[in-house]
Formats: structure tokens, sequence, C-alpha cells
């Protein structure tokens, strides 16, 4: 019957099949050289990080790589320039000498630094990991309940979330720790300690947001259509708030990773097993000693130091990119 | 199928907002009553209650702050079935009338469907909340659906995201969505006000030609006169929460009664006629927390404005011609004792024989 709609010759031709709002992120997102980048590093950090989980290095982290001396000096600073029959070595016969293990010296143990920096990305993506999640999954709902359901639902939560957020933060994350590392287990007590304590942020926001959409005429809309409101929740509400869950990450997955060194420092860390806090907690006694041994503290700052730089990049990017109105700007 | 019997009744319906100035009425003693095969149109200006009318029977007044203070909406989805108070309904209830036996389409197709998924997720979510069906059969229903509202390529755009459709093609898949579970009754809140006017045009012919074809009711909720000439059956007037005026559309159009309703008719622009200013009521509509007392169009009204009782008792509808209600002290025939009461049942034996 009705006269086949009088906008299809104005639209154009070309798009042959709908792009998601997150394919459309994506492509933006892919523009910028340096953010990608960054994206690269993330990914190294990340495999690494699997790699020694699989156990295929930095497992014997703890043997000790030279006998002969303590704090044994970053390999590539002393270069052996001969070899056993007295020969001069090129450069490059020089630095292909020197034993991995050896590029960022030793600790007072004898144990490699490089596999203890490699060990301690597992426990640092590990705990920043789960401990982001645990506050994810704390908040999110905790966040899309109250802004949804209002009342005295929302009352609660916020009440709730106002209560823990008007106690200083670090020394909450420092009490739950503390608390916490008598009860479970290694790295356990850290995460949970940092996801329990700092999911507040994320559910305001994501409260407010819901708050806002929960008014859009797309939910309406699926009111109408008979939706339940666990359905309208989470299979219509979430999805577009769900961008900010991702950049909220970003930044909190750096946070973490900065709290559990924070937190090692303190010695409230994983005890048994390194980490870029436990290292950089050592090195607070070595750089007192004479001469200074600097090599601990380098190696796990700089492995903060990009992970974070990188997360920070590649977060901000990704916040612009999922930003329908910046479009035009990137 | 018997005609003869209403779908739905509304019978003394009232519903109350809390506000910052204490508890205001939005809709009060608001009685309808709509036939199958019939649309129903619903005029007035903003904030008068109309909208409020069609949340209620799917129950989507938010409460609080919303509150039904009394009235029923008796709903009958088949002839055979005894009626059934929809305020009643507990929330599982509900949902299952809600898109399947009554839909809803709105006024801004622009933000009615979900940007985060495509037209055919909706769609298939819609069919598959209240059908039991296979993700192929679903499918098959949703493109016949868009056929029906006379999308082409319907495969195609069922893949397609909402962004990526113009406001009439949403507007359209907005009423495939509602129609796809072959609802009874078809609530039209403003649906074409957001749309330019030559598609405007187009979605009301497909509202009609849809309702042709599978015989439902549209309850069409408008300020546009133009529309309701062409779309509806029997009209109902509301002024500030009340129906002022309610019959026939040949019989509002023609003899309208009310002064509001003719005040209406005044301010619409008449082709070929050259006219500096076009008509308006004066005044403004009244604040609900502060309706004036009496009847609550009175401070606007030119006709009898001074009139004592106007201003002090509040006139009821009344039939004061055969199927035509009017709630005005001055109507012709108000009273003289001939008008009934009547619960603003509008009959229809009256009508004219349709198809």
């Amino acid at each position: 019957m009705t006269s086949t709609d009088t906008d299809t010759p104005l639209r154009s031709p070309i798009p042959a099949k709908g792009r998601s709002l997150w394919t459309d992120a994506w492509l933006r997102f892919r523009r910028r050289k340096l953010a990608m980048a960054m994206l690269w590093i993330i990914g190294l950090y990340a495999l690494l990080a699997a790699i020694v989980f699989s156990g295929l290095i930095a497992a014997d982290w703890d043997q000790p790589v030279v006998t002969s001396e303590f704090y044994e000096r970053p390999a590539w600073s002393r270069l052996v320039v001969a070899d056993a029959q007295g020969n001069a070595l090129t450069k490059n016969e020089q630095y292909r000498k020197i034993a991995p293990e050896l590029w960022f010296g030793t600790d007072i143990f004898g144990q490699s630094v490089l596999r203890k920096t490699l060990y301690g990305a597992r426990i640092s993506l590990t705990v920043a990991l789960l401990a982001s999640l645990l506050s994810i999954a704390i908040g999110v709902p905790m966040g899309a309940i109250a802004g949804y359901c209002g009342g005295l639902v929302d009352e609660i939560i916020v009440w709730l979330y106002s209560t823990l957020s008007s106690i200083p933060g670090f020394l909450l994350i420092l009490a739950f720790a503390f608390v916490l590392r008598e009860r479970l287990p290694g790295i356990t007590a850290v995460y949970v300690a940092l996801g329990v304590t700092s999911w507040v942020g994320l559910c305001r926001l994501i409260r407010g947001e819901v708050l806002k959409h929960k008014n859009r005429d797309y939910v309406a809309a699926a009111k109408v259509y008979g939706a339940s409101q666990s359905r309208i929740i989470l299979r219509h509400i979430v999805p577009n708030v769900s961008h900010l869950i991702l950049t909220d990450f970003s930044l909190r997955f750096v946070g973490f990773i900065h709290a559990e060194v924070i937190l090692s420092y303190l010695g409230l860390g994983p005890k048994e097993e390194p980490s870029w806090g436990t290292m950089i907690n050592e090195a607070k006694l070595e750089l007192t000693r004479n001469p200074s041994v600097w090599w601990q503290l380098a190696a796990a700052t700089a492995a903060v130091l990009f992970l974070s730089l990188a997360l920070n990049i590649a977060g901000d990017a990704m916040r612009d990119a999922l930003d329908p109105k910046l479009k035009h700007v990137a | 199928m018997s005609k003869e019997r209403p779908m739905m009744q509304i019978q003394r319906l009232a519903v109350s907002f809390s506000g910052e100035s204490g508890r205001v009425r939005a809709v009060n003693d608001v009685n309808l009553t709509i036939y199958p095969q019939q649309t129903l149109a619903v005029v007035g200006e903003s904030g008068c209650g109309k909208s409020v009318t069609a949340l209620s029977m799917l129950q989507l007044v938010p409460r609080p702050p919303g509150r039904y203070e009394s009235g029923r909406i008796m709903w009958r989805n088949d002839d055979d079935d005894e009626p059934v108070d929809l305020l009643t309904l507990n929330e599982r209830q509900i949902r299952s009338v809600r898109g399947n036996q009554i839909a809803m389409i709105f006024q801004e197709p622009m933000t009615s469907l979900n940007p985060v998924y495509t037209v055919g997720n909706q769609i298939l979510e819609a069919i598959r909340l209240h059908q039991t069906v296979n993700r192929k059969t679903a499918i098959q229903i949703a493109i016949d659906a868009l056929v029906d509202v006379g999308i082409a390529a319907p495969a195609q755009r069922l893949k397609e995201y909402p962004h990526q459709l113009s406001g009439g093609m949403r507007q359209r898949v907005m009423i495939a969505m509602a129609l796809a579970c072959q609802p009874r009754l078809l609530l039209a809140d403003e649906p074409t006000t957001a749309l330019d006017v030559t598609i405007q045009a187009q979605i009301l012919e497909l509202l009609r030609d849809l309702q042709a074809r599978r015989g439902m009711s549209i309850m069409l909720i408008t300020h546009d006169l133009g529309v309701v000439a062409e779309n509806a059956d029997v009209v109902a007037v509301m002024y500030a929460g009340r129906i002022v005026e309610y019959g026939s559309v040949t019989d509002i159009f023609s003899n309208p009664l009310h002064p509001y309703t003719r005040g209406l008719f005044a301010s619409m622009p008449v082709l070929g006629q050259s006219k500096h200013r076009l008509e308006t009521i004066p005044g403004n509509v009244p604040n609900p927390a502060d309706f004036p007392p009496g009847c609550s169009f009175h401070p606007r009204c030119v006709e009898m404005k001074d009139d004592p009782q106007c201003s002090t008792e509040n006139p009821q509808p009344l039939e004061v011609e055969q199927q035509h209600w009017v709630a005005c002290w001055h109507a012709p025939a108000y009273n003289d004792g001939t008008a009934s009461m009547q619960d603003s049942g509008y009959r229809r034996q009256a009508e004219p024989a349709e198809s």
C-alpha cells in the first residue's frame, strides 16, 4: 500500500550494514596513533603477566642468579670487555654476552631484579584487575538500583556510600587491608580491601546516569511493550552507560596499581611474593647504602610508570572516542 | 464479532500528583468508552491530562508522585472475556497487557528507540516478551511487521541502528514494534507532532490503513484538530483534567457546544481565508495546583463570564443531545432538565455503520 518512504532517496546509499556505537568508537579510537601505541604497551604488559602466570618465565625469581656478590649492578653498566681467551670483544658481542637475568642487576639475595619485576607485573595486574572488577561488581548494580528504583532504596544506598566516602579513603583501605590480611591468603586481602572500599565513585556516577536515562523515551517504550524492571535496567539502561564503566575502569585500574604499590610499601602488600610495591619498599633501605643501590627502585618505578602512562593516555583517548559530542574533534 | 460491547470503559478516573504545592489533580472524573475498531481522539492543550489518561491505562503513571485517586478502567481483551479493571492488576499481569493487548506509541520517535541496539534487536525483544517463538519465527514476524508499516528492504533495516533512520522511519519502526504482537488497542500519544507535515500525513494514513486491516481500536491523543477531523470517530475534548465535551466527530465539528471547543475551532487557520491574526482564547491554562472554583474554564470564557453559577459550581458533562455530552451551564438544553447525567458511555449504535 503505502508509498515506499519518501525519505529513502534522501538517504545516502552507502551504509549497507549498521555500525554500532561501539564500532564507531573503535574506529575513532584507531585514528589516534599515540593511543594505539599505548594500547600495544598495555597489551604487552598483559601478555607478560599472562606468560608469568603460565610459569614459563620468572617462575624461578627466588633463585639467586649470582653467588659471588649481593647487589650485582645492572649488567650493562659493567660489560665484560674480553672473553676467556683474552680477545677483545666488539660492543655487540659484549652486549650479547650478558645473561638476561642480570640486565637489571640483583637484589641483596642475588635474585634477578628483572625476574622480580616481571613477576611483579603478575601481582600488580592481578590486584588491579580483580579490585576493579570487584568495585564494578559492587558499584554498578548498587548505582543502577539506586538510580532506577529511587525512594527508600535510593536513600539507603546513598546513605551507605556517603558514609563510606566520608571516611578518609586511604585510612579505610589500610584498615580493611589490615583486618583482611589475617583472614585472606596472599594478594586476596589486597584486592578485596581495594575493591570494597572504592566502588563509591563509580556507584555515584552510575546512579546519576541511570537517573538521567530512566526518563528517556526508549525506557518508556520498553515499559510499554511489557519489559520488566530488571530487563529495563540490565538490557536497556546499563548498556547505555557501559561506556562510562569502561572509561572509569581504565582510570581506576591505574589507581589500583598505585594503591597496591603504596600498600606494599607500607608492608600490607603480598608477603611472600615480589610486587612492584614490595620492590620499592625494599629499595628504601637499599638507597641509604653506600654506594646506593638504585636499580631495584628504578626497575619497579619504570614498570609502574609506563603502565600508568599507557593506561592514562589510552583511557583518555577512549573517553573521547566514546563521547559522541566529540565525534568530529579527533 | 460484536461491535456493540465496549472494549474499554474508563469510569470516573481521577489521578493526582504530589508537587511542591501539595497534591494536584491531573485527571478528574474522566469517563471514556472505546469500542472495537473505533478511533477515539482526545484533544486538549498541554497539561490537560490527556497523556496521563492514556498512561493510566497501562499503569505507567509514575507512582510516586502520581496516585490513582478513584475510578476504574475496565478492559475486555476478547469480546467474550469478563472485563478486568486494569488499575487493580499486579505488575506481572499488567506487563502481559502492555504491548500485547494494549500498545502505545509516543511523540518522539527520535529518542524512543534504544541507541545501542539494532532495530531488529528491539522488535525481536518486543515480540519474544509476549510470544514463545524461536528466533527464526520472530525474525519473520518482525520482517512482516516492517513490511506492514511500509518500510522497504525490511530484512536489511533490521540490522540498522536507530541513528541511521530518519524520523519518519523511526516512527514507522515504533509502530511496527507496537503492533508486532497484534494488540487490540493502540494508544497513540501525539504520534505525528515531532514529524514534518508530509511525513505526518503518511503516518496517519498508515495508522488508518493498519486499523482497517487489523480491526484494532486507536486512542489518538493530539492537539491538532486537523488530525482529529481526518482520523477520529469519536472526540473527547479535555480541559484542566476534565472532559468538557464528548461526542461523535461530526457532532463536535458541526455543532461544538462548549465555549472552549468553539475557541479551539476559532483559533484554527482556515485555508484560503485571509486574516491578519488568528483568534486566540484569552488567558492561560490554569495551574493545576490552583484551579479556579466552579467551571475551571470560566475565567477565560468569553461567552458567559459574569454568571455567578459558572464561578461557583462545576458543571458535569451531560448528554444534551443524542450522543453528545457537554459540561457547560450555558449549553443549550443543559439546564432544562432534559439532559441526562449518564456515564458518558458513548454508545455504538448511533454511529453510522462502517465498512
